[in-house]
C-alpha cells in the first residue's frame, strides 16, 4: 500500500491561513477584538510569505489534485492581499456602526481559505470544496450585522448562491458522466481521444458556465448583485468584489481553458452572457445615484471585461487575466476602502454627497479620484493595461465584435467614473459634510493601492515578466 | 440491471422540478427545499455513472456533497432565523427593501 500523495510545503499558503482561522475562532473568548485583528493579519502576512516562497516550485499533493503552481501562487498573492484590505478597513467599519464579535475575522479567514483552495484545485471536487467554503464563509459575513438591510443581503445571497451551487453540482456530474474523471487532465485526456457522451459533455459545460456565471455576476445572473453588494457591510462587499471575483474567475479559467476547451457548447452561450454583461452593467451604472450601488455595477461590467479572458486560449488569457485582476483588486479595494471610511452608515453615500470633498478632504478625495480614474481605464494607470491585454488576446482569438463592444461600453462607463471625480473637485459643497473615519491602518491601505496602481500602470512589465509563462502549462 | 440513462432520466426531471420549484416558490423554507432537490439529482446522477464507468470516486464526491449541503442548510436556517426574528415571515416577497 502506498502513503498518500501529501506534500505538507505544498499546502503551506492554504494551512497557515486555516489554522490562523482556528486560532481565531477560539481565541476571541480570552483576548480583545483589535488582537484578533492583528493575528488575523499576521497570519495572512506568513501565507503571503508562504507563497512568495513557493514561487516558481510547482509542488502539488493528492496525485495533482492540488497543485501549488505559479498561476495558483499569483491568484493565491491577490487574494491575501484583498484580505488584508478587507480586514483594514473592518476597522473604519467599527467606527461608524460600533463593535461586531471578533468572529467576524475568523469567517473572513475561513472564506479567504476557500478562495485559495478553489485557485489551488486541479479536480472539479476540490474546486467544489474551495468554492463551496468560500461561498458559505461570504453568506454568513453578508448578513453579519443586525441591520435589515444586512439580512435581507445575506439572504437574497444565500438563496441564489445555493441555487447556483446546486446547478454547478449537476454540471460537475454531468461532465463526470460524460468523461469519467474529474481532474481536470483526466478530462482533457478523455475529450481528445472519443468524446463518446459529447451531449452530456456540453449541457454539464454549459451549467457549469451558468453556476459561475452566478458567483461573478454575468448578467443575466447578476440580478443579487446590486442589492447584496450595496446591503453587506462595506468591507465585505469590498472582498466580495476583489477576492471572491477574482477566485471564480481562476477556477472557470482553469476548467474551461484546460478542461473543456474542444467541447462545443459553451463559447457561443458564454459571447452572449458577455456581450449582456458589458451592456447591462454599464448603463445600468449610469442611472445609479447610490455610490456604492454605482460600484456594484461598475464590478459587473469588469465582470464582462474580465470574462473575455475566458474566451481567449490560455496562453494569453491567463496572463491577461492575472494582470487584469491584480489590477482589479488594487483599483476597487482601494475605491471601497475609501467609501469605507467617508461613509456615515453602511448604506453607502449618495453620489451628489461627494460634491467639494476636495477642498475639505483632500487626501480621500485624491485616493478615490485615482481609483476612479484607473478603474475608468484613462492611461497610463493600471487599469488602461489591464483592458488593453485582455482586448488584444480576446482579438488575437478573432472575437472582434465582443471586443468592439467593450471598447465602446467602457467609452460609456468613463460617464459614471469621471462624474464623482468632477463633483469632487469642481463643484463646491453644499449641506452636510461627510464624516472621515479612516484610520492609519486604512489610509496605508490605500496608499498602498494607489502605489500599485500608479506602478502597474506605467511599468507593467514588473508583473507581466513574472506572469507571461503561467499560460505555458495549462496549454500543454 | 437498468440502464444508466434511465437514472439519467429521472435525475433530470428531479433537477428540472427543484428549479422549476425555486423559482415559482415564494417561501424561503419551500426554495431551500427545492435547492435540495437539485443537489440530490446530482448526487443521483454521480452514482449512475460511477457505476457506469466502475468508478468508484465519484460515489465518494457523492459524500462530500451531502457534507457540503449539510453545511448549506446550517448556514440557510440560521440566516432564516434571524430574519425571520424581525420580520415573522418567510416570503421572499416581503425582502425588497433593497431596490434599484
Amino acid at each position: 500500500m502506498t502513503p498518500p500523495d501529501v506534500n505538507v510545503l505544498s499546502l503551506m499558503p492554504v494551512l497557515v491561513v486555516l489554522l490562523t482561522a482556528v486560532f481565531a475562532t477560539v481565541l476571541p473568548f480570552y483576548t480583545t477584538r483589535r488582537g484578533i485583528a492583528g493575528l488575523c493579519s499576521m497570519g495572512l502576512v506568513v501565507a503571503l510569505g508562504w507563497t512568495v516562497a513557493l514561487w516558481n516550485q510547482r509542488l502539488s499533493s493528492f496525485g495533482g489534485s492540488y497543485v501549488a503552481d505559479n498561476f495558483a501562487l499569483a491568484f493565491s498573492v491577490i487574494l491575501i492581499l484583498a484580505g488584508i484590505a478587507a480586514i483594514a478597513s473592518s476597522a473604519d467599519g467599527i467606527v461608524r456602526s460600533g463593535s461586531f464579535p471578533a468572529e467576524f475575522f475568523a469567517v473572513m479567514l475561513y472564506a479567504i481559505c476557500g478562495t485559495m483552495l478553489l485557485v489551488h484545485a486541479r479536480d472539479l471536487i476540490v474546486m467544489l470544496i474551495g468554492f463551496e467554503v468560500m461561498s458559505l464563509g461570504v453568506y454568513i459575513l453578508t448578513a453579519f450585522q443586525a441591520r435589515q438591510q444586512s439580512e435581507e443581503a445575506g439572504m437574497k445571497y444565500f438563496l441564489l448562491g445555493s441555487f447556483a451551487s446546486a446547478i454547478l453540482i449537476f454540471g460537475i456530474a454531468l461532465v463526470f458522466g460524460g468523461t469519467g474523471s474529474f481532474a481536470l487532465e483526466g478530462i482533457r485526456a478523455a475529450l481528445a481521444v472519443a468524446p463518446a457522451n459529447a451531449p452530456i459533455v456540453a449541457v454539464g459545460a454549459l451549467f457549469i458556465l451558468i453556476g459561475f456565471g452566478f458567483k461573478v455576476a454575468f448578467a443575466p445572473f447578476h440580478q443579487w448583485t446590486p442589492d447584496v453588494y450595496s446591503g453587506a457591510p462595506i468591507a465585505v462587499t469590498q472582498y466580495m468584489s476583489v477576492g471572491v471575483k477574482a477566485a471564480a474567475f481562476a477556477g472557470m479559467l482553469k476548467i474551461f481553458g484546460e478542461a473543456l476547451p474542444s467541447v462545443g457548447g459553451w463559447q457561443t452561450p458564454a459571447q452572449f452572457l458577455i456581450a449582456l454583461t458589458l451592456m447591462i452593467g454599464n448603463l445600468a451604472a449610469l442611472r445609479q445615484t447610490n455610490f456604492k450601488r454605482m460600484l456594484a455595477y461598475s464590478s459587473i461590467a469588469h465582470a464582462g471585461y474580465i470574462g473575455l479572458a475566458v474566451l481567449s486560449s490560455p496562453a494569453q488569457a491567463y496572463p491577461a487575466a492575472l494582470f487584469y485582476l491584480a489590477a482589479y483588486a488594487l483599483m476597487n479595494a482601494g475605491a471601497f476602502a475609501v467609501l469605507n471610511s467617508i461613509s456615515p452608515s453602511d448604506d453607502g453615500i449618495k453620489v451628489d454627497s461627494l460634491a467639494g470633498l476636495g477642498s475639505r478632504n483632500p487626501f480621500l478625495a485624491a485616493m478615490l479620484a485615482l481609483f476612479l480614474i484607473a478603474l475608468a481605464g484613462v492611461p497610463p494607470l493600471a487599469g488602461f493595461m489591464g483592458k488593453y491585454m485582455i482586448f488584444a488576446g480576446a482579438a488575437q482569438s478573432g472575437f472582434y465584435g465582443l471586443v468592439i463592444l467593450a471598447a465602446l461600453t467602457s467609452a460609456v462607463s468613463l460617464y459614471y467614473y469621471l462624474r464623482p471625480v468632477a463633483l469632487m473637485w469642481f463643484t463646491e459643497a453644499k449641506g452636510f459634510a461627510l464624516p472621515d473615519l479612516s484610520s492609519g491602518m486604512s489610509r496605508a491601505v490605500m496608499v498602498v493601492c494607489a502605489i500599485g496602481v500608479v506602478l502597474l500602470g506605467v511599468l507593467p512589465s514588473l508583473v507581466t515578466n513574472l506572469v507571461s509563462t503561467i499560460g505555458v502549462f495549462a496549454s500543454r | 440491471m437498468v440502464e444508466t440513462s434511465y437514472y439519467i432520466a429521472l435525475a433530470g426531471i428531479l433537477f428540472s422540478i427543484g428549479a422549476v420549484g425555486f423559482l415559482m416558490r415564494r417561501s424561503v423554507i419551500q426554495m431551500f427545499l427545492c435547492v435540495e432537490l437539485m443537489l440530490n439529482s446530482a448526487n443521483l446522477v454521480l452514482v449512475a455513472f460511477a457505476r457506469a464507468w466502475g468508478n468508484l470516486e465519484a460515489q465518494t464526491a457523492v459524500f462530500i456533497i451531502l457534507t457540503l449541503a449539510a453545511a448549506e442548510v446550517a448556514i440557510g436556517l440560521a440566516i432564516i432565523v434571524a430574519i425571520f426574528r424581525k420580520r415573522v415571515s418567510t416570503n421572499v416577497d416581503e425582502l425588497s427593501s433593497l431596490k434599484g
